[in-house]
């Protein structure tokens, strides 16, 4: 097989197969990422998610520490930006109590919690 | 039975373009909006890097070992990428130019999840794939051309598109129009559904449902019609008109049309390709003697240096050495590299763009308590824009901030004198001359 048809074969699927990941094998803890997927205009992207963080029973102003585009993603559901945002908070407050509630409104009106205030966020990162 | 096809694959995409016109236009026509598409993105190049925060699109365990996006380092992409996109409209030998140009925008795109734009992750699948018919067909390395499978490769790619959008609508929130009404807010479109469902005497609910399940049908009839070149001249009316409609609803997608709009001359009716495809310029040639590479570089690195950001020398550098390279060595392609980069560089002076560029910058540093950052952002705001009074005053209450009233003062007394009395000037004035003492 020649490069060209290697190229235009792996081209192909990758772009058949990619958007498959946002519905076979999405995790239900991250429901709102559709990238690479081409779900323009879907349900998902009309979620509006709100995170009310804490630390060490102080509340936490998010946009005091994170450009407001970062926040826009959070306010989107994006699980992998929430992560990293808890993950630089941690990192910069070592021994921190990091409590955080994020919860969205999706379009039908249902409200979904993604992050419970429960736990201690920094005691789970690594 | 797998002889067979292979035969049919290798006779698909070898087979010559019908309507080669086609190709030069979609070329004109695509690298000029994308070359808009990009510039326009220039604003957007100081939220990278902000506090030293990132997260970018590959999967966690890669992203550690890629470094942090700055926003200097944005904007050389940035920059580097509309000034390829304006040479590859205006015919430069694509062979190093769009892979180059494919670079750009990969890495513009991937490094980050500030930019989740579909058409930019679109933009970036169509370069990648006309790269690959750049490089990987030896007719196409030596002319500089694109080989014309790369464009039936781009048909497939909108195809696909097409169908995991329709198959995206299959949701019941979409078509009970529930998705789409809340999108919908532009007044005509919200009188017409009004009108509509008077006259039907139906719920308006009901009438956006039905557009929806249109949309929904007509993107999976547009897959099959990208496939199909019987359909070609149907497909390029309605696909034109489907895409207008989008931007005229304000759906809130970017440039997504407009360069969807672009692409569709792939299937444009051949008689009007050939027509408008006089338009598109040659591609440059490959022999003739090298003083219009040097003079071109030599001119468009001075454009470079008239940049109005404070870039460094790594982007004239840049602009330079990939000059030489993608530029063909006649008047004519060294006056197309000139104009490129004159356009570039005539786009970044124009309007408020460099200055709102620092002014984000400037302004999230504040918020985030980066104070000399911010002065340093507020300082190449007046130095781009010394009438704009918002900006004195910033600058003035930040110097304050870090005890320079001294340096402080002339910015209020600037802003005071643009709009005398105005009570934020005079505050920071006051507070300016309430730390000198």
């Amino acid at each position: 097989m020649r490069a060209r048809d290697l190229f235009i074969a792996a081209f192909l699927l990758s772009q058949l197969l990619l958007p498959l990941r946002w519905y076979a094998l999405r995790d239900p803890g991250d429901p709102y990422d559709e990238r690479f997927a081409w779900r323009m205009f879907s349900p998902e992207r009309m979620v509006r998610c709100s995170a009310q963080a804490q630390l060490n029973g102080a509340p936490l102003e998010l946009g005091r520490r994170f450009h407001s585009a970062w926040l826009t993603l959070v306010e989107r559901g994006r699980m992998d930006v929430v992560h990293a945002v808890v993950d630089r908070i941690c990192l910069t407050e070592p021994g921190g109590d990091l409590r955080m509630r994020l919860s969205c409104l999706e379009i039908d009106g249902e409200r979904v919690t993604l992050i419970e205030p429960t736990t201690n966020l920094c005691a789970e990162t690594p | 039975m797998t002889a067979g096809l292979a035969e049919r694959w290798a006779t698909f995409w070898d087979a010559p373009e019908a309507e080669p016109a086609r190709l030069g236009l979609t070329r004109l026509l695509f690298f000029g909006a994308l070359a808009l598409d990009t510039g326009q993105q220039l604003v957007h190049a100081g939220r990278y890097g902000a506090g030293r925060f990132n997260v970018s699109h590959l999967p966690p365990g890669l992203d550690a070992l890629l470094p942090a996006p700055t926003a200097p380092g944005l904007l050389l992409l940035t920059l580097t990428a509309s000034m390829l996109c304006l040479r590859l409209a205006l015919g430069a030998r694509a062979t190093i130019a769009l892979p180059a140009l494919a670079a750009c925008l990969s890495a513009t795109v991937l490094w980050s999840q500030l930019d989740s734009y579909q058409h930019h992750y679109l933009m970036v699948l169509v370069t990648v794939a006309l790269s690959g018919a750049a490089l990987l067909t030896p007719e196409a390395r030596r002319d500089g051309e694109i080989a014309p499978w790369g464009f039936k490769l781009l048909r497939a790619q909108i195809a696909v598109m097409y169908a995991w959008a329709a198959v995206a609508k299959l949701d019941e929130r979409w078509i009970s129009g529930v998705t789409l009404n809340a999108q919908l807010n532009v007044e005509w479109a919200r009188a017409l559904i009004s009108r509509l469902s008077d006259t039907l005497g139906v719920a308006p609910l009901s009438v956006v449902a039905a557009g929806a399940v249109a949309v929904l049908v007509v993107e999976a009839l547009f897959a099959l019609a990208w496939l199909t070149p019987r359909l070609w001249p149907l497909l390029w009316p309605l696909g034109v008109a489907f895409h207008l409609s989008v931007e005229a609803l304000d759906l809130k997608i970017g440039q997504f049309s407009l360069l969807m709009i672009t692409l569709y001359t792939l299937v444009m009716p051949a008689a009007l390709a050939r027509g408008l495809g006089r338009l598109a310029p040659p591609v440059e040639p490959t022999t003739g003697p090298w003083a219009w590479r040097l003079g071109a570089a030599a001119v468009v690195g001075a454009l470079g240096l008239a940049l109005p950001f404070s870039t460094d020398l790594l982007l004239v550098g840049l602009w330079v050495v990939l000059t030489l390279l993608i530029t063909g060595p006649s008047p004519t392609a060294a006056a197309r590299a000139v104009l490129s980069a004159a356009l570039v560089v005539g786009l970044s002076h124009s309007g408020e763009l460099a200055r709102d560029y620092y002014r984000f910058i400037g302004g999230d540093a504040r918020v985030r308590g980066e104070l000399p950052a911010a002065v340093a952002a507020y300082t190449e705001v007046v130095r781009l824009d010394p009438g704009y009074f918002s900006g004195r005053v910033r600058l003035c209450q930040l110097l304050t901030a870090v005890d320079r009233a001294q340096d402080a003062l002339p910015h209020c007394e600037e802003a005071l004198r643009l709009m005398p009395g105005q009570p934020d000037a005079l505050a920071a004035e006051a507070a300016a001359r309430a730390a000198l003492r």
